[in-house]
């Protein structure tokens, strides 16, 4: 269960006017042209070999998730040779890691299409799920290049669900109890939870990456 | 039954049948009844209490509800003799789970690999083998580099201590000014 006023704060009580959430759906990043099959690890957006790196353990049912993840994605943009942002399943909701699983079956800028626009569903419906559906899914994969085949193949792999467990165990370890969980430089930034002044965090998120 | 059998078993559980409705729900079913197994588990409780941070995050909600400001902890493993306690209270927990990835993904959050290197001897001989799969599965990260945090990328800065270039760590990232307000979240299970 989310946050019993997401309602009230995804109707715009974030204050996030002229941020890259106006509009409701997240934007969809640029990345890597295509992921060199030799790198293994989690799914990075930005440059891998970035300076800087956040690390952020998300759930693709989770309106915050939803509300952050553009944040971070237009910091990323922005920051292209000082930032870069690794992506960690933590999933919350009973559909939720096998939407994670869904997204493993893309890689490089697909799999950041994909997620956003599960994200931008999530928000646009005020933190509801329930429209995430087969169907809508394979039409989502379709968006990104892929097939209700390729979903169906990425459900019945095993190495992805243990990809999603691994990260999910590791959430738990890391202490994250809510999502969306952003870590930088060894220090937890979210331990109570996405601010809801997102304005003031991005700018804070700037002004920290930009010393060094 | 070799333990590796045991954990090879346990990841292909998690995958549904072929044949299975592909409605996320349906298909989510076995990793939430794998999770809760999990959680229930003696190896999982003593991984929370040796390595996990779960209590100092609730401790830091507490904190932050209280100043109205936000919470930031600080997790990293700064010197070689924390990271040894790290691997040595979380070995033979880890292993026993086949949890190693997991584990190693913490240590690479918490860790630089320099420091981690350093910590090798400090651990007691009869911890180094599972202590040895931790580190080996940190090599599995990026580009073949360690996982997350400071590692995985070759950066003179990460030599130095990571992102804040080797400097005394303070409170919060140098730069980084907590905002105020309250928080908001999905709780985790």
């Amino acid at each position: 269960m989310i946050h019993a006023n997401r309602r009230s704060a995804l109707a715009g009580g974030f204050g996030l006017a002229g941020l890259a959430l106006s509009g409701a759906a997240p934007a969809k990043p640029k990345s890597r042209a295509k992921a060199d099959p030799a790198v293994q690890g989690p799914p990075v957006l930005g440059q891998a070999k970035a300076p800087k790196r956040f690390s952020l353990w998300g759930s693709l049912t989770c309106p915050y998730t939803a509300a952050l993840y553009p944040v971070m994605a237009k910091i990323v943009q922005d920051n292209p040779d000082r930032v870069a942002l690794t992506w960690r399943h933590f999933p919350t909701h009973p559909p939720d890691p096998a939407l994670h699983v869904a997204a493993l079956a893309f890689e490089g800028p697909h799999f950041w299409g994909f997620v956003g626009d599960v994200l931008a569903i999530v928000w646009a419906d005020g933190g509801s799920y329930g429209r995430l559906t087969p169907d809508k899914l394979a039409e989502l994969a379709q968006a990104q290049g892929g097939s209700q085949a390729g979903l169906t193949a990425a459900y019945g792999d095993a190495a992805k669900w243990k990809a999603v467990k691994d990260d999910f165990l590791a959430g738990q370890l890391m202490g994250v109890v809510r999502t969306p969980g952003l870590f930088y430089d060894g220090y937890f930034l979210t331990a109570a939870g996405m601010p809801s002044d997102l304005r003031g965090f991005d700018k804070s998120l700037r002004d920290m990456i930009a010393v060094g | 039954m070799s333990a590796c059998f045991l954990h090879l078993a346990a990841a292909l559980a998690l995958a549904p049948s072929p044949d299975m409705a592909s409605d996320p729900k349906d298909l989510s079913a076995g990793f939430w009844s794998d999770w809760q197994t999990t959680k229930q588990s003696e190896h999982w409780q003593n991984l929370q209490k040796s390595v996990g941070l779960q209590a100092q995050t609730v401790t830091a909600a507490g904190q932050a509800a209280q100043s109205g400001k936000q919470a930031v902890v600080d997790t990293a493993l700064t010197t070689p003799a924390q990271a040894a306690k790290f691997m040595t209270g979380a070995a033979a927990d880890a292993k026993a789970l086949g949890v190693d990835q997991s584990v190693s993904t913490v240590l690479a959050m918490r860790a630089t690999p320099k420091t981690v290197a350093a910590a090798a001897p400090l651990i007691p001989p009869e911890s180094r083998p599972a202590a040895h799969l931790i580190t080996t599965a940190m090599t599995r990260g990026i580009a073949g580099l360690p996982g997350v945090y400071l590692g995985e990328v070759e950066h003179p800065a990460y030599e130095a201590g990571g992102n804040s270039g080797g400097e005394e760590r303070g409170s919060a990232p140098a730069g980084y000014a907590p905002v105020a307000g309250g928080s908001l979240g999905c709780p985790g299970r």
